[in-house]
């Protein structure tokens, strides 16, 4: 055995531990019959067991490598895959998760029905409460790893999402509809939604002139250098319409809830500062605004808080130009693809959208509720309130125990009843649900 | 720690499951090339890296500038491997046509190989070795970024400075 081979024993066998350990940390949870996350683990397991088998088959075929620039090649791939396997270690937090939910049941019914409703019947969601990172979303985050083996997923298996919540947050209940923008990244990547925009409002010459133009900013670019721009400069502009179409999801199916949950958690941020993956959060509040209008909600908002409504309008109105000419361009044609954002979501959300009108017949029932300390499930007449309609309901009460004023969207989540009171009557709601849909059901048959 | 919505991309494990997928891709290319140059019989996994090579390759070549292009919505994941790819090719000393390269594969592929074509995929080579180079790299950086992985990292950083 010479010395590439010593090292690249050394390597596979770290690899094939890493993987191994935590491999075995998804067979042994699967072995303990678990009721949550078995398509996360089956996910990991799958995964894992490509890398093993690819490590295998390289270590074989080392010795017969025809020179020293493919062994070379090997060594280099087997650092790689080392260092991945190791990133990958916080898959082992994702089980722990699955074995103990850190959500409310009330809210996990919640994220369960609009799961399937958004992403797939046979979605399995996992929730963890992380203090590395914000809200995010992965569905069957090691696919890349299962193509090791020259196999995918199944688009029959269940689809393993995995979404993240800050720890501090993992109670705050007016806070959990950031998850259905989380969410609503899996539909796009399920159902093709970004591509369905681009489709509809790519070919625009008016876009196509503009993207020629900010790769053209720089006269001293290459040929190669300003298709690499085009390139950048696309794939970013379809990872902003993505976070658009996903903040519109939300905004189309909770109404102001959900502005009123991303202004208290992002509104904070520099609302001028544009990311690799999102537009500036004036933009997000403008296009927010402008599909709650179009659904009707404008006067509900004036109506919530004239003081909060005021400052989204303002600072929406409120036109600031980026400097840099890629987000520039990304502003500009993210504007201009909006009606084909919002045409795509209207169908994707069909009629499972909380409607002004719907929400105004139980506004009342759900403040007189929660003043009574009792959790808003069920209405006077017996039949279950629409959740969507009691989280705003809980939002709006909470905003005027704080004083209806912006700070209220700091402070809200913090109003003590609905600590109890929300995720009481998010449960309730779903059973009432259930037994309505079985007792309709035994009506037909 | 700033809690901007939604979180750092390079923390998504989808990255690191990506990354992987690159190294393996990068050798496979390597090890095809390899065989081509070695005048040996190529495997099935050698002929569907070579294609994706190609498809990579092709990729890069477009003139078109349009944002809709569905054919390579699918590619979608190999959006980072593009960005690696395409660095690869700048940090070398002089970048190869992408158009001969793409013949080239396609004589490779169909068996028609010419002695002449050998200085080119040996180059092409050189390419993958340095993606996967570059692919460590880039991982190793946010391994020490996130300071998840190892607690020495910033110490022996500052203890070399």
């Amino acid at each position: 055995m010479d010395a590439a081979d010593r090292e690249l024993s050394f390597l596979a066998e770290s690899v094939e531990r890493t993987a191994r350990v935590q491999r075995d940390a998804a067979a042994t949870y699967l072995d303990s019959a678990p009721r949550h996350g078995v398509a996360l683990a089956r996910h990991l397991k799958g995964a894992y067991d490509a890398l093993i088998a690819h490590v295998q088959g390289r270590r074989q075929e080392f010795e017969a490598l025809p020179d020293s620039e493919a062994q070379q090649g090997a060594l280099t791939e087997m650092r790689q895959l080392v260092s991945g396997a190791r990133s990958l270690h916080e898959s082992l937090s994702w089980l722990d998760a699955a074995a103990a939910p850190p959500l409310d049941l009330g809210t996990r019914y919640l994220v369960e029905q609009m799961a399937r409703h958004l992403v797939a019947p046979n979605a399995e969601i996992t929730v963890v409460t992380t203090t590395d990172r914000s809200y995010a979303t992965v569905t069957n985050p090691l696919s890349q790893v299962f193509a090791l083996a020259e196999t995918e997923p199944s688009m029959d298996d269940a689809l393993a999402i995995v979404i993240f919540v800050p720890r501090r947050e993992q109670d705050s209940g007016l806070l959990h509809p950031l998850m259905i923008h989380e969410l609503a990244h899996a539909a796009t990547a399920r159902h093709q939604l970004v591509d369905g925009v681009l489709d509809r409002g790519g070919s625009d010459p008016a876009i196509e002139r503009a993207l020629t133009e900010a790769a053209e900013a720089d006269e001293t670019s290459s040929e190669e250098e300003r298709e690499a721009i085009i390139d950048t400069l696309r794939e970013r502009l379809a990872r902003w319409v993505e976070e658009t179409v996903c903040d519109s999801v939300a905004a189309a199916l909770l109404g102001p809830t959900y502005l009123y949950s991303f202004v208290a958690v992002v509104g904070t941020s520099d609302l001028d500062t544009a990311g690799e993956d999102h537009p500036s959060t004036r933009q997000r509040i403008r296009v927010l605004l402008e599909i709650l209008d179009d659904l009707g909600w404008k006067e509900t908002l004036a109506g919530t808080s004239e003081e909060i409504d005021s400052w989204c309008r303002v600072t929406a109105a409120k036109d600031v130009i980026d400097s840099d000419p890629a987000a520039r361009f990304c502003a500009n044609a993210l504007a201009q693809l909006g009606d084909h954002v919002c045409a795509v979501v209207n169908e994707h959300v069909d009629d499972r959208r909380l409607s002004p009108d719907a929400f105004r017949e139980v506004s009342d029932e759900i403040d007189d509720l929660l003043t009574t300390g009792i959790p808003p499930a069920q209405r006077f007449d017996d039949s279950p309130i629409d959740r969507a309609a009691i989280i705003l309901g809980s939002w709006i009460f909470a905003m005027h125990e704080e004083g209806g004023g912006l700070a209220a969207l700091a402070t809200a989540p913090d109003v003590p009843q609905l600590s109890r009171l929300l995720p009481k009557a998010l449960q309730s709601a779903e059973l009432l649900e259930a037994w309505v849909r079985e007792k309709n059901e035994a009506k037909v048959s | 720690m700033d809690m901007a919505f939604p979180g750092r991309e390079h923390a998504n494990p989808r990255e690191a499951s990506a990354a992987v997928n690159i190294a393996s891709f990068a050798q496979d290319v390597v090890l095809a090339l390899s065989r081509l140059l070695h005048r040996q019989a190529m495997t099935e996994r050698d002929r569907r890296a070579l294609n994706r090579c190609r498809a990579l390759i092709e990729r890069l070549d477009a003139r078109e500038v349009t944002l809709r292009r569905p054919s390579e919505r699918s590619l979608a994941a190999d959006a980072k491997t593009v960005a690696v790819f395409r660095a690869a090719r700048f940090a070398r000393p002089h970048r190869d046509d992408l158009h001969q390269t793409m013949e080239v594969l396609d004589r490779a592929l169909g068996g028609q190989l010419e002695e002449s074509d050998l200085e080119r995929l040996s180059e092409l080579r050189e390419t993958f070795l340095s993606v996967g180079r570059l692919n460590l790299q880039s991982m190793t950086k946010h391994e020490s970024q996130d300071g998840a992985t190892s607690g020495w990292t910033p110490l022996i950083a500052s203890s070399l400075s």
